[in-house]
């Protein structure tokens, strides 16, 4: 089945396997992840990666909802068929980039913000270890979108807000609106802060301390 | 794993094995698929040809990737240069515009007036356009914050706010300290056709940067900022710039100038720095101290007027405030919190009888580091 996806996104599934390719697609999300992720390995060996999976993967979604509630109609627009000879020089290509691939799907990796695999990225990793607040971000995750400069439409994901009394006593506000110095219509207002539970800090402080002598 | 055997099967010599391990599994069996497609697909004394020559052409292109690092380019040289128009130009243009500042909190738009008269002095006004009527109008470094709600004017000094477009308050070239700073694609943006730069940290002490250029004027057009994860958290960017025209004396005032409004002095000592008897042991690296001052609360009584002391470092392009105040008997319990919906994070330590709290558009082991430093100067 996987071969399969891989040749219908390249158009080159006749008709009616196409049809029952895209079915299954429909009912089938780990597959839909899959197109997702053989698109986005598309898009980095064309060079033209614009790390808006996350974006895209949601239109995706949508459509293949759609498509398994009626499963009928939708028709690829385009049913191309490709001479032998560009089947053979887009292999070559393939084959050419083949190599460099490896190198690329390490980027592709980190444009997925929300994989659960390890990172490649050594530093990545020994920040979010240095760094008891990163909890925070992730749970808030401030713009889900990587790294392009295209992309206008970004994903805005509004945070859970955990009021700090004890904020007030510590006038974090204060210094907030202060730092900012009206730089953001949020300067002006109260700001909310969230608040970490000191004893977990305390952990995370103790297991930090031998990496910060290193 | 289905990977391996065939790649076993097909080509022991490829070296990306090594490589291909490190990566999730899914995306492997496409590659190995990829390549299994590409070599079947492919007459085979054309496939067998492909994969040694394919070997060097890799190291070939490590190589030259590296020489471009390692070497000071061309191209490194010409991203410091475009550094130094952005912060010049942001300085020394006549602009007026609007502009869209982004943070997981929303967004929120500002017109902004600006211009350097003859005297090379910088006048600037700043209107936000969503949300209650602001206007801030800048005369240098001196800031004039006019809010009709409260009928006030508070009058501060510039040290630590991002304001769009003038994010570079140091000197552009020791940025390439602290960044690996390199040219970007060009793009057009509200009309204008830019160059974007990169600033890639150097350490984990600081944001990735995008900043995107005017071509011709090297003003900013957009900034954007990544954490660690290259997570977008905050963006600035003009939805309407106009760099042609000078604009009025007039323009640049507030229209709550004569209103005769209550001022609210945020500094003592008529906005000079002074000396905290403060300091930070264990900065990090490309930071170093701006100002330091002694400050009043907004928006308090007279006698609850209580003096803070804020330090402000910075790398050129980041902020750190460092505030203390005595603890007056309470005691402080430390803390780590990341503010809502902006990229600031801050760190609360007790050091003796005092509060010190840091925060600053830095990754927490910057404030961290900073924060388990502050003591007392001798």
């Amino acid at each position: 089945m996987n071969e399969k996806i891989s040749t219908l996104m390249d158009g080159e599934l006749e008709r009616d396997e196409a049809m029952q390719a895209i079915r299954q697609l429909g009912h089938d999300a780990n597959r839909r992840d899959l197109w997702d992720q053989y698109h986005l390995i598309g898009e980095v060996l064309r060079g033209e990666s614009t790390g808006e999976i996350a974006r895209r993967k949601k239109s995706a979604d949508s459509i293949f909802a759609r498509l398994s509630i009626e499963p009928t109609v939708l028709v690829p627009a385009a049913m191309k068929t490709i001479p032998v000879e560009k089947k053979t020089r887009m292999a070559l290509a393939l084959a050419a980039s083949v190599v460099t691939v490896s190198a690329i799907a390490v980027m592709a990796l980190k444009l997925q913000a929300d994989s659960s695999a390890p990172e490649p990225a050594q530093m990545a990793q020994s920040i979010q270890a240095a760094q008891p607040g990163a909890q925070l971000v992730d749970a808030t995750q401030i713009f889900s979108e990587a790294s392009t400069a295209d992309a206008v439409a970004l994903e805005v994901v509004p945070s859970p807000k955990l009021l700090a009394s004890s904020a007030d006593e510590l006038r974090v506000n204060d210094y907030l609106a202060i730092h900012r110095q009206f730089a953001s219509q949020s300067g002006f207002q109260a700001a909310s802060v969230q608040i970490e539970l000191p004893r977990k800090l305390q952990q995370t402080q103790q297991a930090q301390q031998p990496q910060q002598a290193r | 794993m289905i990977f391996e055997a065939s790649l076993h099967a097909s080509h022991k010599r490829m070296r990306v094995t090594l490589l291909l391990l490190k990566l999730r599994r899914d995306l492997l069996s496409l590659l190995v698929a990829a390549a299994a497609v590409a070599f079947a697909g492919a007459p085979p004394e054309i496939a067998r040809a492909q994969v040694p020559s394919s070997a060097p052409t890799v190291i070939s292109q490590g190589s030259s990737k590296s020489t471009s690092q390692v070497a000071p380019s061309s191209t490194a040289k010409k991203a410091t240069e475009w550094l130094e128009r952005i912060a010049k130009s942001a300085r020394e243009l006549s602009y007026t515009g609007v502009f869209v500042h982004q943070t997981s909190d929303g967004s929120n738009t500002s017109r902004i007036t600006h211009m350097l008269d003859r005297q090379g002095n910088e006048h600037e006004k700043i209107e936000t356009l969503d949300g209650p009527l602001r206007e801030v109008v800048r005369r240098n470094e001196e800031m004039f914050c006019y809010q009709p709600d409260e009928k006030t004017v508070r009058v501060d000094r510039r040290a630590t706010g991002r304001f769009f477009p003038s994010l570079i308050t140091g000197n552009p070239a020791a940025l390439a300290d602290s960044y690996n700073v390199r040219l970007g694609p060009t793009e057009r943006i509200a009309g204008h056709d830019c160059q974007w730069i990169i600033l890639e940290p150097r350490d984990a002490m600081r944001y990735k940067q995008k900043l995107c250029a005017e071509l011709s004027t090297g003003l900013l057009v957009r900034a954007r900022m990544y954490n660690e994860r290259n997570q977008l958290l905050e963006q600035f960017m003009f939805t309407q710039l106009d760099v042609t025209g000078t604009p009025s004396k007039l323009s640049l005032r507030s229209q709550f100038e004569d209103k005769g409004w209550q001022r609210d002095y945020a500094i003592k000592n008529n906005l000079k720095a002074t000396d905290t008897g403060w300091q930070v042991g264990n900065l990090p690296a490309g930071f170093r101290k701006i100002t330091e001052m002694v400050r009043t609360l907004s928006g308090r009584k007279e006698s609850q007027k209580e003096s803070i002391s804020q330090l402000v470092y910075s790398d050129g392009l980041l902020h750190v405030s460092v505030f203390v105040v005595p603890n007056a008997g309470a005691s402080v319990q430390p803390i780590n919190r990341r503010a809502d919906g902006s990229p600031i994070n801050m760190a609360v330590r007790p050091v003796n009888d005092y509060q010190v709290t840091v925060m600053g558009e830095v990754p927490m082991a910057a404030v961290q580091a900073i924060a388990d430093s502050v003591s007392k100067r001798k």
